[in-house]
């Protein structure tokens, strides 16, 4: 169980100052337009000791998404934001962002996947976050093919 | 929805800056070029789509955040069993 870098749970310094804070999607999250803003949190276990897991909840309706690193389910993940999505983000470049991708919990564990092709970029400065569309990751990506380290 | 013919090299345009035009025409397929701000984003709609139904079955899946707790201990127990 041990092994697994700190940082792959999204312990840097960037995840904190967005632990805890409203995160404003100016363009909401896609099928969810009219949501705007949303509360990051890191999901707390009550019994397994460690988890990897973020919450994104809205702060108006029932709707939560589960979130993951992506780093943590592929080691070489690459995006490269184009510059308006940088001036979106009020940001200086894409190393001043921190990146995560929504999970999609099935019944059977093993259909549980996460959305590579749709990261969510978040500004842990400006506290504006962006869900940007990568063509060439899938859709579906399997977690528990990966092992957690 | 409002239709329009038009030939290869012939153009739509949306608004102010965005611009459609038929690039090229092979049987039932048609190239279409696209002029508009980079801020627009413009998208495949089957691409569009996924993204969207992907996004709602996530909060579908997450009935209860105690779900997680579930795969954590899947995950960790498949782990000690390596």
């Amino acid at each position: 169980m041990g092994g697994m870098r700190k940082r792959d749970f999204g312990e840097s310094l960037a995840v904190g100052l967005l632990e805890g804070q409203v995160i404003f999607f100016p363009e909401g999250l896609l099928g969810f337009a009219s949501n705007r803003h949303f509360m990051l949190s890191r999901y707390q276990p009550t019994v397994e000791p460690r988890s990897p897991f973020f919450l994104l909840q809205a702060q108006e309706g029932d709707i939560s998404f589960p979130l993951i690193s992506p780093h943590l389910l592929m080691a070489d993940f690459q995006f490269a934001p184009s510059r308006e999505v940088l001036t979106k983000l009020c940001a200086g470049s894409a190393a001043d962002l921190v990146v995560m991708v929504i999970v999609t919990i099935r019944d059977r564990l093993e259909e549980i996947t996460a959305n590579l092709q749709g990261p969510l970029l978040l500004n842990p400065v400006s506290k504006i976050g962006l869900q940007v569309v990568l063509e060439y990751y899938p859709v579906r990506f399997p977690l528990l093919k990966v092992p957690l380290s | 929805m409002l239709v329009l013919g038009r030939r290869v090299g012939e153009s739509i345009t949306i608004g102010e800056d965005i611009v459609v035009t038929v690039v090229e025409m092979t049987g039932s397929q048609a190239r279409i070029g696209i002029t508009a701000p980079r801020s627009v984003q413009v998208l495949r709609e089957e691409i569009y789509k996924a993204m969207q139904e992907e996004n709602r079955a996530a909060v579908r899946g997450l009935q209860s955040p105690s779900v997680l707790e579930e795969v954590l201990a899947h995950l960790w127990k498949k782990k000690e069993q390596v």
